[in-house]
């Protein structure tokens, strides 16, 4: 998992930071914070219940700064903003789950008489669950993963019903909101990316008795048409569903 | 606290309870003993310059030293003053540094210094961190504890043979 990434991400909008070292052509006397990171070691993390769904990774963060109390600072600012951090990050349409980062230790290394700066270097564990393709095997247990052999509910995976089944969906398999995929294990059901690049879904004529619920649009951000024509629908529940634009009722 | 350090940790709390069976010596002799691996490890993992060069080394001036001064400036010592019987192993920082020599282990040697130890473990500005101690730690974690064990069991014997004589 790309710990790097994430942590460029996180600080590159409110900080002076760069991988490894800082360029020569970069003046840091200045009074300024400049930072670097670095990956120090990744582990897996199995337990009794799961194999490796997290990479543990341990990243260094150093700080340099002509002023000490600068460096502190932004040491404690960093801190603020990344310690117990959780969340989906996307960067160029890749999502990293970041599962929990947390502060490990900091230390002031010292002065550094060479480069006339002051140095914090301080080291945080970043857990990020793997990043999956739709469709893709995965194991059991993990973000959105969907389990074969066994009744799945529409609403929890609607776009595996719709384009799983390599674009075909599971319409075949369906019953009373439900639907089936067959085999054993866990496949990945969709991210947040693989949702919001859905801005169309056309159901017309599929003999549907499915309950369009909140749940389950809702997960479509970014849908703005629906076509339900010549179905049985009976719930169709849009309203946390902002895109979206109601054409030609009744379905 | 990984899982060498609560091993480590399991081991020294039951060497503590036990410690009446040594004498100051012997006991010095276990951690010297299994200290040698740790200081194995990080001079092998310490980096190393190709060509000498000045080190800073107080009041303004500076000392050429030959490529490897961080390697040989890795010992085995006790710190100065203290009580508690443990053995530490690293950089001699300073010619001040308050260490003294450990039983069974080579005679600290404060010309052997590199007060930079940390620049390279944790970088610079210009230069990448190696993290070399960290390292010869996960490298160092099973060889330690093996000799901790085996160096107890050795001495130990001796004492209690002592008892009985």
């Amino acid at each position: 998992m790309r710990a790097d990434i994430v942590i460029y991400n996180l600080l590159k909008d409110t900080s002076n930071i760069f991988p490894f070292v800082i360029p020569q052509a970069t003046a840091i006397t200045d009074g300024n914070v400049y930072m670097t990171y670095s990956v120090v070691e990744t582990d897996s993390v199995t337990t009794k219940t799961s194999f490796n769904d997290y990479d543990r990774t341990t990243v260094q963060l150093s700080f340099f700064s002509a002023s000490l109390d600068a460096a502190m600072v932004k040491a404690d600012a960093v801190r603020l903003l990344i310690d117990r951090y959780s969340a989906i990050l996307t960067v160029a349409t890749v999502e990293y789950d970041v599962d929990f980062i947390s502060f490990v230790s900091q230390d002031f290394v010292g002065y550094d008489e060479d480069n006339e700066v002051y140095m914090i270097a301080a080291d945080y564990q970043i857990s990020i669950a793997p990043v999956y393709i739709f469709e893709q095997v995965v194991p059991c247990g993990t973000t959105s993963s969907a389990t074969l052999g066994k009744t799945i509910k529409v609403e929890d995976f609607p776009l595996l019903w719709l384009q799983g089944n390599s674009g075909g969906g599971y319409y075949g398999s369906y019953s009373a909101d439900t639907f089936l995929i067959s085999g054993t294990g866990c496949v990945f059901g969709g991210g947040v990316n693989d949702y919001d690049s859905i801005t169309s879904i056309d159901l017309r004529n599929n003999s549907l008795t499915t309950d369009f619920t909140n749940t389950l649009l809702s997960k479509f951000k970014n849908l703005e048409v629906l076509t339900l024509s010549t179905n049985n629908i009976d719930v169709l529940d849009i309203s946390n569903t902002l895109s979206i634009a109601c054409k030609s009722p009744p379905f | 606290m990984n899982k060498f350090e609560k091993e480590l940790a399991a081991v020294i709390k039951k060497l503590d309870s036990v410690k009446f069976l040594f004498d100051d010596k012997d006991f010095e002799k276990i951690l010297a003993e299994a200290a040698a691996p740790a200081q194995d490890a990080i001079k092998a993992e310490a980096p190393q310059s190709n060509k000498s060069h000045l080190m800073a080394d107080g009041g303004g001036s500076y000392k050429r030293v030959k490529p490897g001064n961080l390697k040989r400036s890795v010992q085995i010592f006790k710190a100065k003053g203290h009580k508690n019987r443990s053995v530490l192993v690293g950089p001699i920082v300073s010619k001040k540094s308050k260490v003294k020599s450990v039983e069974g282990a080579k005679r600290v040697s404060r010309a052997r210094r590199a007060f930079y130890w940390k620049f390279m473990h944790y970088g610079t500005a210009r230069i990448p961190a190696t993290r070399f101690m960290d390292k010869a730690r996960s490298r160092a974690a099973g060889a330690v504890m093996l000799k901790l064990k085996a160096g107890v069991k050795k001495y130990a014997r001796k004492e209690v043979q002592k008892i009985f004589e």
